[in-house]
């Protein structure tokens, strides 16, 4: 027995050996020999709003006279609207996930809108003042839902239309009774519905709750609420994207099962009227199961009714974004699927194959398994999906397949030199951004757990990346994405929205680094500038890597963009100050970052196992100017 | 065997290769980490046979043999905890060795999902219960879920780089765990075999540290020695006092338990090993002082990892305004009341009252009012666990109509017209420039002041870093109560003796004890407690929950429970001793405190008090509250009283 037992392990360590290098605690740094000098990033950070701590100014709100607030806190989607009329860039639109009673703001979530510009010359963004049609004045609005459409709750994501940049608000958290909303709606009588959209929806009354969940169109110009969507469908909405077309809307919602609908405009920009659809990819013809969407009762009921009819169900859908004629929308993935499927396809739901790769990645036992067997086994929740996927719709098609699977230590990829800085775990905000005429996608982690290997060996608090991927690769793998940032605990990075000149990128954090001179503790909205710049800098550095990886000798370089050191082999590498005093060690890597380092001289030993030489040099990274 | 003397002599032929010029060559590269683990991965292997041993038995053994078979079983975990736990907590946690308690699913945002308890000790609940016939099944189907999760956490772990900080890490852990959890039966509900398995526990740590002694001969040949004194001194100890409620803790802690988490550490600064402040990213707070050498040092905790401050800020300024806010009921609307109000120093930062006075003593409040000493030492604030951060905390008392009725823009425009505050506040947060006064300054002192708050210095602390021999035996024989027979320290871990969990010290647990609403225990308080706190943990399994406070300072902090409901320790340690609400014949079907009661005896039940009593330390009371408010130039608000009118 015993015998048999080692054997196994023996066969099954391949990855054991790695390179476990003693470094000294200090070093005499008198010792100069090649020098590395690690430029300033040529992006600049700027804070453009502050959650919590920027006055907002509000209208006339439950009695409680126009005036001025402390802004909500939890940012997360950020929407963008062009100004075409001005020199002004647009209106930033940002949600706040929270259901928290406010007396100016209003209860529930809310939303934060206000515009910038871009300087000439540094190229960063100022807030514009502006005084609105309702008399507000300031540089922050609060987007008045009370007023117009009742409140709102948890504002997660979001659209903001490819065409225009009109602006929708989705409602995640879904409520299934007054109590849910402990407290922190004053108002809970029943709701009127006032509304200009056709079908039995205007002047039907509702319970309070049956109110929330919806994706609410705003004016960003004027920072009110302009209408629920009551005919697309009472949802536990993340995303959504708008066609070229202006009339397809795609949806993601954010649940298990979770149903990708789309609603079409039967006029190009006029949402109120169109029909309404679930995705069901094995119906024959066009893959899309039209749900009616006149009857209020029908449109709180959505998921049942979907399901009913044999929609195709995912896994907790997140955001949704629409770039050249495809639909791409993050699965975030769940640890636990449990019954839920069971209980979907119990009404109808089915699945689609999209499962079947990432489940013969994961568990190479399964490789003679037929694909149903597969379904099966996710139908049945033994499938712990950890990582989760960036999906792609192709309406041409009607396929949904996966664009890119999550997860570390997959068969093909990433290679363990590159685990931790190569893995993709739980995406969840994306976009894309063009930039020179090249479209990057952007993908932000937000972490449903730590478990295998979600964070890397040795910490334990979630951390969560944001990552960009060079759309040109066909086929893409973890391997092929570049972690812009990775931000510490509590940190999560959402909303990411570039602006359509392809500059900025702006993003929500709740700190989004320690080395800024402010103490951020609350939800941040900022840009990060430059990108016309550096984009080539930052995907180019995998054609630099290509190109140094197979020589003899140890080559170091720096990816001022990224704040990374690249090494051409795989090392152990520790790095000491000016005094020799050993500030960082880092193991089995291709990477070091040197973000959470100070500017001056640094001196680095690496130690190669395979060649079982040791190397040294000198960094200099340089202060920004 | 074979494979390992290979691997040996390969890594002594590029020994022989290297070289470099102008180095002196380090230490020399050596197999210890594969040796560890491999032995470890071997270790979960033999793990995963014997939950299919253990399977397998359901269907042929008796109940006697298939106890006895899992109780194999719980010592083959034993001999990996050191490492799974370390290497992927979460998965442990949730898969293989948690608590038998359902949990919330995390990060769901479509709904709130309760998950049931799946892993060894929710196996080990129902095999020992009297109910076992019934839960046969159940049992069956959660052993092969073991068996699979072990399986799919071993194919995982085959593919993690292991380095040697994390076997000094996990080790250092371990330790603590054995101490803080494990040896008070913390994660085994039979209680059978408790202090075997320690034994096993430290020998894997043991085996795994001693590893290193060519290395580490190198640079401290003493050490080495010293070690495996150690070790085998703790290993033989706990191997011949196996009786779980005669067991002597205190003995333990003093002469084992300490003196092995410092000299780790020692072996591991010796050999050069890296800490975790120089892994990547170094702006990571860490909740634990890594060089602290003792379980009780009152630097063992870092306050800074728990508010929002950064770490690396002096922050004297900070607190001293803090201070100043903290007892100025300029705060308030009415300027009559003060965070001193509810937090007095001279009653250990308590009022004394069962239930707070509210605001134009309309009534009062929900909730007991909490002491503050130490209490920075949470992931969670209020008795309801709403909020995640010290910082955040105070808003809910500056917004909430029954506490201070104001908002931070009035008390912006207040504080502004003090020359003296705007002083103080640019003094503490110059970063901030011309418009010092926000959320966060105002927020962020406060919570340094209440950080600063510590009080790890009473009579039990210098007793157990061997600073004093005061200790009265009957408070010796109260901590080894504590944390055997009384099971206080299952749920109250050191050294906060509070919820804060070890060895990690990120969590702040509740737990639902069915406390009552009235003295006579005639019946249960009516307050959710958390089920009512933050919107994402409305669920069942959080009714009636409330946040487990510390123990530290407890005599000086009557009344006590989240309602106050008990004037004396006796009283309260006569509710646990009688099962709690259950036990008081409450209906509670959630209490996650066992019914069942303690029998303790009325000698047993004053020495815990005693021990109570033992953790006094008021220091930080003493000379509290400033001697003078900032001035302002309104007359009227210089008449303000220091701490508040009420």
């Amino acid at each position: 027995m015993k015998k048999l037992r080692l054997l196994l392990v023996a066969l099954a360590l391949p990855f054991c050996g790695y390179s476990q290098f003693v470094f000294d605690v200090e070093i005499d740094p008198s010792f100069e020999p090649n020098t590395v000098v690690f430029p300033p990033s040529p992006l600049k950070n700027q804070i453009l709003f502050i959650g919590g701590t920027d006055k907002v100014q509000t209208t006339e709100t439950y009695g409680n006279a126009p005036g001025e607030a402390l802004a909500k806190q939890w940012n997360d989607f950020i929407g963008f609207t062009p100004d075409n009329e001005s020199s002004d860039l647009g209106w930033v639109s940002v949600n706040h996930e929270r259901i928290i009673s406010n007396d100016s703001i209003g209860d529930g979530g809310g939303m934060t809108v206000f515009k910038v510009k871009r300087d000439p010359i540094t190229d960063l963004l100022e807030v514009v003042p502006q005084t609105l049609a309702d008399g507000r004045s300031g540089e922050y609005f609060n987007v008045d839902f009370v007023n117009t459409v009742g409140e709102t709750g948890m504002n997660c994501g979001g659209i903001t239309s490819s065409v225009d940049g009109r602006i929708w608000t989705a409602e995640e958290w879904f409520r299934a009774d007054n109590d849910a909303l402990n407290d922190q709606v004053r108002n809970l009588d029943q709701f009127t519905i006032s509304t200009d959209i056709p079908g039995d929806f205007d002047g039907a009354t509702i319970e309070k709750f049956e109110n929330f969940n919806y994706m609410v169109e705003i004016d960003p110009k004027e920072a009110v609420a302009i209408r629920k969507q009551y005919n697309w469908g009472r949802q536990p909405f993340e995303g959504g994207a708008i066609a070229a077309d202006n009339k397809t809307v795609y949806m993601g919602a954010d649940a298990t099962p979770g149903i990708f609908s789309k609603f079409v405009a039967d006029t190009p920009g006029d949402f109120t009227k169109g029909k309404l659809f679930a995705y069901k990819h094995d119906q024959s013809g066009e893959p899309w199961v039209e749900i009616a969407n006149d009857k209020l009762e029908d449109m709180l009921n959505f998921t049942q009714i979907a399901l009913s009819k044999g929609a195709t169900m995912f896994n907790r859908l997140e955001w949704v974004t629409y770039h050249d004629g495809a639909v791409y929308m993050t699965e975030t993935g769940r640890d636990n699927i449990g019954t839920r499927l069971k209980e979907g396809a119990a009404l109808g739901g089915v699945l689609d194959d999209h499962w079947v790769a990432p489940l013969k990645k994961r568990f190479p036992e399964f490789a003679d398994k037929t694909d149903e067997q597969l379904i099966d086994l996710v139908m049945g929740g033994s499938f712990n999906d950890y990582y989760g996927r960036v999906l792609k719709f192709d309406p041409a098609t009607g396929k949904v397949t996966t664009y890119l699977e999550g997860g570390s230590f997959l068969e093909e990829s990433p290679e363990l030199a590159d685990y931790p800085e190569n893995h993709l775990s739980n995406p969840d905000g994306l976009n894309v951004m063009v930039v020179n005429g090249q479209a990057y996608m952007l993908i932000c982690e937000d972490l449903n757990g730590t478990s295998n290997g979600r964070v890397p060996m040795g910490i334990t608090n979630r951390t969560c990346e944001f990552y960009i991927l060079d759309m040109s690769i066909s086929a893409p793998n973890v391997d092929d994405l570049v972690r812009v940032s990775i931000s510490p605990l509590g940190a999560e990075m959402t909303g990411v929205q570039p602006t359509p000149d392809g500059k900025t990128i702006l993003l929500n954090s709740q700190h989004p680094s320690t080395d800024n001179p402010f103490p951020y503790n609350n939800s941040l909205t900022y840009a990060i500038t430059g990108w016309d710049q550096a984009i080539t800098a930052i995907t180019g550095v995998k054609d630099q890597k290509d190109l140094v990886a197979g020589a003899d000798e140890f080559i170091v370089f720096p990816n001022a963009v990224s704040r990374e050191l690249e090494l051409n082999k795989l090392v152990d590498i520790a790095l000491y100050n000016a005094a020799g005093a050993r500030v960082k060690v880092a193991r089995n890597t291709k990477t070091v970052s040197v973000n959470d380092l100070a500017t001056g001289a640094y001196i680095y030993r690496a130690f190669d196992e395979k060649t079982g030489k040791l190397h040294g040099g000198k960094i200099i990274i340089e202060e920004a100017k | 065997m074979k494979r390992r003397l290979i691997l040996t002599i390969t890594v002594a032929a590029f020994l022989g290769l290297a070289s470099f010029n102008n180095y002196r060559f380090p230490a020399p590269i050596d197999s210890v980490i594969t040796e560890i683990s491999e032995a470890y991965l071997l270790n979960i292997e033999t793990l995963k046979n014997s939950a299919d041993t253990f399977q397998k038995s359901l269907d042929r053994a008796s109940v006697t043999e298939q106890r006895k078979i899992f109780l194999a079983l719980r010592k083959d975990y034993k001999k990996i905890e050191y490492l799974i736990a370390y290497i992927d907590p979460e998965f442990n946690k949730d898969y293989i060795n948690g608590a038998p308690l359902p949990s919330l699913e995390r990060k769901a945002d479509d709904d709130i999902t309760v998950l049931e308890p799946e892993g060894i000790q929710i196996i080990e609940e129902l095999l020992f219960s009297d109910e076992y016939s019934e839960n046969k099944e159940k049992i069956s189907a959660l052993s092969e879920q073991l068996s699979f999760n072990i399986s799919k956490t071993l194919d995982f772990q085959k593919k993690v780089p292991f380095t040697h900080r994390y076997i000094f890490e996990a080790g250092r852990q371990e330790v603590i765990r054995i101490f803080t959890q494990n040896l008070a039966g913390f994660d085994s509900p039979s209680l059978e075999q408790v202090i075997e398995e320690q034994a096993i526990a430290l020998r894997s740590v043991k085996e795994a540290i001693l590893r290193y002694t060519p290395l580490l001969n190198k640079k401290a040949p003493q050490l080495t020695k010293e070690l495996k004194r150690q070790f085998d001194g703790a290993i033989n100890y706990l191997e011949t006092n196996t009786d779980f409620e005669k067991f002597d803790r205190m003995y333990f802690l003093k002469n084992h338990i300490n003196p092995i988490y410092a000299s780790i550490l020692d072996a591991q600064l010796k050999i050069g090993i890296e800490t975790y402040y120089e892994a990547p990213p170094l702006y990571q707070k860490h909740a634990v002082n890594y060089y602290a050498r003792n379980l009780f040092d009152p630097q063992f905790l870092n306050s800074n990892y728990y508010t929002r401050y950064p770490s690396d800020k002096d922050n004297k300024d900070v607190v001293s305004l803090g201070r100043a806010l903290f007892f100025d009921p300029i705060l308030s609307r009415n300027n009559k009341r003060s965070c001193a109000s509810c937090h007095q120093p001279e009653k250990a930062f308590t009022d004394g009252k069962a239930k707070s006075t509210a605001f134009d003593f309309q009534g009062e409040l929900k909730r007991n009012s909490p002491t503050l000493i130490n209490a920075a030492y949470a992931d969670r604030f209020f008795h309801d666990l709403r909020t995640d951060m010290l910082d955040d905390q105070i808003e809910h008392v500056i917004v909430d109509k029954s506490e201070f009725r104001n908002s931070f823009l009035n008390i912006f425009k207040t504080l502004e017209k003090s020359d003296e505050y705007v002083t103080l506040f640019k003094k503490g947060f110059p970063e901030l420039g011309d418009e010092p006064i926000n959320k966060y300054s105002v927020s962020a002192s406060i919570a340094a002041y209440v950080a600063s708050l510590s009080g790890f210095d009473s009579p039990f602390d210098k007793y157990v870093r061997d600073e004093s021999e005061e200790l009265s035996d009957e408070a010796i024989k109260g901590f080894n109560l504590f944390y055997g027979k009384a099971a206080c320290g299952t749920c109250h871990f050191a050294p906060t003796f509070s919820g804060l969990v070890p060895p990690f010290y990120k969590e702040s647990e509740s737990e639902v004890l069915g406390v009552p609403a009235d003295i006579g225990n005639t019946k249960l308080d009516n307050d959710f407690g958390r089920m009512n706190g933050v919107i994402k943990e409305g669920a069942h399994i959080y009714k009636h929950a409330f946040k487990t406070p510390t123990v530290r300072n407890a005599a000086a902090t009557a009344p006590y429970m989240h309602n106050g409901v008990y004037t004396s320790l006796e009283q309260v340690v006569d509710f646990y001793n009688k099962g709690g609400g259950q036990g008081l014949g409450f209906d509670l079907p959630n209490q996650t405190l066992p019914p069942d009661p303690l029998e303790l005896s009325d000698a047993e039940s004053k020495s815990l008090v005693a021990f109570m009593e033992s953790l006094t330390d008021l220091s930080s009371t003493k000379n509290a509250a400033p001697t003078r408010l900032p001035r302002f130039t309104d007359p009227v608000l210089n008449q303000r009283k220091i701490g508040g009118e009420y």
